[in-house]
């Protein structure tokens, strides 16, 4: 009888096949695969914004107020974009507020992911009382609109672009909970944590050993989508004046400060919005890539 | 079984039919080459372990594979002068329910949910544009649904798909495949996910259809009890290919190929072999042990439940080397039982005394130390293992908790693999690497990772194929002598209770009804409903034939 149990040597690292076996999945979506082109020359523009930018962000060249793009009549090759109502090299200012988008996205989900899978877990774990406090408080903020909350914290804060994104991470921070607790409970029912218990597995090394790995898949596709939402809100709340203060160059700032010439001289808006929606799009993008490569269900075989 | 019919003419001939597999997979051939004939009026069973490709080569016939990835690569399916394999879907669907009906394993899954069944066989009429009024349809549908041994029919037919039982709902899926009285009727594995009584009842209702209407049956099934009990011809299947094909007679009794002869050598025998009483210590000993699920109460959030006794008095021993067999059928708390002992649930009274101590009252700290003692297989080797660790931290983790510095874990950890038959380097992979035998072994070295004294299989045979099931049966009882362990085998399959089991307890709907040595128990059962169980053993008739190569 040929009993079946042959196992060879591993010919690569587990990782590795993994790794690439999400890359071929992910390849097949052809829109995933230009956001992240795109997102990865903005990533590289943001991070050397120092050597690319042509001018500093904030210095006004009185000569040349609101002058129009190059492609535009009177446009001028010293500035690609133009400039601003102050006098400010456009492309610059363009430039150096792609840090602040990253910057806005990374802390945003930084604190999302971290609270909303700790409080997920715990209500997973702690059904009954516990479970029904975090999620009826989760609820409540779901409630409220979300940009209409995100505004009325930081009222309460004061306007910064640091009191935005707690205003911002505290109005997302219920999606990841409700998400990782869902998760959990899925894999806390399946016999592998079963197992764990009987081995006498402590409440933390099923949460985060055992059981957080396995929730990790959605959770991911949902940061990378309310990466986006981040980048967006935080413009919003630039554009009406609560989230980052002039003169930084931030994206949704930028819009606020050239609201008034929006029938004059309409780039002065138009680049920093197509900036936003194109930076938006291409992570949405990303993280319908990333739901498809992720998703076991959605693959194309079975590997 | 009933007598073979011979001299009939062929109502369906596959013949030379290869259906191809996508690039990726493990074999070019999903069936390969497989040629074989239905007469009308025989009940033909297709048997093969899984991957062997028997339910492709039926759903070739009926349409169904999965295109564009599988589909047809040479060959033909010959029905009333027709090629199936090259029609169009047009004529095809004239064809599916109105001359070749289907079956499937899973009735919950193959009937709308959200769909009344009345409604459902309704459908079937009016899909294939019969001109027949909608009294005459209602009264068809009342009938079909008598015909397939339904009471109340008007009832039956006026309940949506979950408010049935399972064995309802496998009949309405044969009234609605059997509606337009088709000469073919395929039922693939129509019984694997029913109970022993159940699948008993269905498999009669099958065989009395199939006389009653002269059908040609394709029966396609994993199991050699069920062939024994319903076939006239087999064709035993393996990666794609036909091994061999004969009457149930031949094939069950004198099997020439050595793969067909290695299936049928796997199959546990029904009767039980008088064992030797055992008298050593008792490791652990259950008393009285009640546990109910839900509770009679309303809170704010929560809706009132109703509550189930899953577990009413329940008692007995196992002994140092023994094992104690618990069976019944779904429902009947077997699980449950072997769950409270390892305390993944809450019992509501009663005691679980192991080594003399009562742990069911334990703290968490106090339990620890006897954690190790005490440990599970599970049914599914595809849940029980975390998929994201790799199999040396998942056999080292119980090793870890208590404090086992990690070299030597690890270092026993080699050791166990090699126990279970696996190789070493089988520690640094991942789950989904490993079949569903090995990832059984895998759990099985888990649990030996922690030195147990008392071992609990929960179902752990249930979901492997026949001839894995004997290798991991084999090895469980091995480890049982080597270790002298005391195991509580937790099983729906009378046959493999009667295999490895000392003492069986069966259950139903909570209680023990009847507990004792398994030869006296299967030779001489007491109790009626241990009597119906044994009864319902497909193929219990058939003495499995042992082979001396």
């Amino acid at each position: 009888m040929s009993v079946d149990t042959a196992v060879t040597e591993p010919k690569q690292s587990a990782m590795m096949a993994a790794l690439a076996s999400f890359w071929f999945e992910f390849r097949q979506n052809k829109g995933a695969l230009y956001g992240l082109i795109f997102v990865s020359i903005l990533a590289i523009v943001a991070i050397f914004a120092d050597f690319i930018a042509p001018y500093s962000p904030i210095e006004q060249y009185r000569e040349v107020l609101k002058l129009p793009p190059v492609w535009a009549e009177g446009g001028s090759w010293a500035h690609i974009f133009g400039t601003d109502a102050l006098g400010r090299d456009q492309l610059s200012r363009m430039i150096h507020g792609s840090r602040y988008s990253f910057y806005i996205g990374f802390i945003v989900i930084f604190f999302c992911l971290t609270i909303g899978i700790v409080l997920g877990l715990i209500a997973a774990f702690n059904k009954g009382f516990i479970e029904n406090v975090i999620m009826r408080l989760m609820d409540i903020i779901l409630a409220f609109p979300s940009l209409l909350m995100a505004l009325a914290l930081v009222a309460i804060l004061g306007p910064s672009l640091e009191n935005a994104m707690i205003a911002i991470a505290v109005v997302f921070i219920p999606h990841f909970v409700r998400l990782t607790r869902a998760q959990a409970l899925s894999e806390l029912g399946k016999d592998y944590v079963s197992s764990s218990k009987t081995m006498g597995a402590s409440t933390m090394r099923l949460m985060f050993i055992n059981v957080l790995p396995n929730c990790m898949a959605p959770l991911i596709v949902q940061a990378t989508m309310s990466f986006s939402s981040a980048i967006l809100d935080a413009a919003a709340l630039g554009f009406l004046g609560m989230g980052a203060q002039p003169p930084s160059p931030e994206w949704g700032t930028m819009l606020a400060d050239s609201r008034q010439y929006i029938l004059s001289d309409p780039w002065l808006m138009g680049i920093p919005g197509l900036a936003i929606l194109f930076t938006v799009l291409s992570i949405n993008l990303i993280g319908d890539g990333l739901r498809d490569a992720l998703d076991p269900k959605m693959k194309t075989s079975k590997a | 079984m009933s007598e073979s019919k011979t001299a009939k003419e062929a109502i369906l001939t596959i013949n030379n039919l290869s259906i191809s597999l996508p690039s990726r997979a493990d074999r070019p051939f999903a069936v390969d080459d497989v040629s074989f004939e239905l007469f009308a009026g025989e009940i033909l069973c297709i048997v093969g372990e899984s991957g062997s490709g028997k339910s492709m080569s039926s759903n070739a016939v009926m349409g169904l594979l999965p295109k564009p990835h599988v589909k047809v690569a040479k060959g033909e399916i010959l029905f009333e002068g027709m090629d199936l394999a090259k029609i169009d879907n047009s004529k095809m669907q004239s064809i599916r329910g109105r001359k070749i009906g289907m079956i499937f394993q899973e009735p919950m899954t193959a009937l709308n949910p959200v769909m009344k069944v009345s409604k459902q066989l309704e459908e079937v009429f009016q899909s294939h544009h019969l001109k027949l009024s909608r009294s005459e349809i209602k009264s068809k549908i009342i009938e079909m649904l008598d015909d397939v041994g339904l009471p109340d029919p008007q009832i039956i037919g006026d309940s949506y798909p979950f408010e049935l039982s399972g064995g309802q709902r496998q009949r309405v899926m044969i009234a609605m495949a059997l509606a337009l009285e088709p000469d073919i009727l395929i039922a693939d594995e129509p019984t694997t996910a029913l109970d022993v009584t159940t699948q008993a009842q269905i498999l009669k209702l099958i065989a009395e259809l199939q006389r009653k209407r002269n059908m040609g049956v394709i029966f396609i099934t994993h199991d050699f009890g069920v062939v024994a009990e319903i076939a006239d011809r087999v064709i035993v299947m393996q990666l794609g290919k036909i091994v061999e094909q004969g009457t149930a007679e031949k094939i069950l009794n004198t099997p020439e190929h050595p793969y067909t002869r290695k299936l049928i050598s796997t199959v546990p025998n029904l009767g039980a072999v008088k064992k030797a009483a055992i008298d050593s210590e008792v490791v652990v000993s259950v008393k009285h042990l009640y546990k109910t699920y839900g509770e009679e109460k309303k809170s704010f959030f929560g809706k009132a439940s109703r509550v189930v006794h899953a577990s009413k008095d329940i008692n007995f021993d196992i002994r140092k080397g023994e094992t104690l067999g618990l069976v019944g059928e779904s429902g009947s708390g077997k699980s449950t039982v072997g769950r409270c002992i390892i305390r993944l649930h809450e019992s509501n009274k009663g005691a679980v005394e192991f080594q003399g101590q009562d742990i069911l009252g334990l703290t968490n700290a106090e339990m620890m130390p006897i954690r190790q003692h005490i440990q599970m297989i599970f049914q599914d080797p595809y849940a029980s293992l975390n998929p994201r660790r790799k199999i040396g931290d998942i056999i080292t983790e119980g090793p870890t908790i208590h404090g086992v510095p990690k070299e030597q874990s690890w270092k026993k950890a080699e050791e166990l693999l090699e126990i279970v038959g696996l190789d070493k380097f089988a520690l640094k992979r991942y789950p989904h690497e490993f079949s569903g035998g090995q990832r059984q072994r895998i759990g099985i070295a888990r649990a030996l990772a922690m030195s147990p004294k008392l071992l609990i299989a929960d179902e752990a045979v249930s979901a492997l194929d026949v001839s894995v099931q004997a290798q991991v049966l084999e090895l469980l009882d091995e480890i049982k002598h080597k270790m002298d362990l005391a195991m509580l085998f937790v099983t729906h399959d009378l046959r493999v209770a009667a295999q490895v089991c000392d003492n069986i307890a069966v259950m139903k709907l909570g209680e023990v009804v009847e507990y004792g040595n398994t030869y006296d128990v299967f030779h001489n059962p007491q109790h009626e409903y241990t009597k119906s169980l044994l009864d319902a053993v497909p193929g219990k008739e058939w003495q499995v034939p042992t082979f001396t190569d």
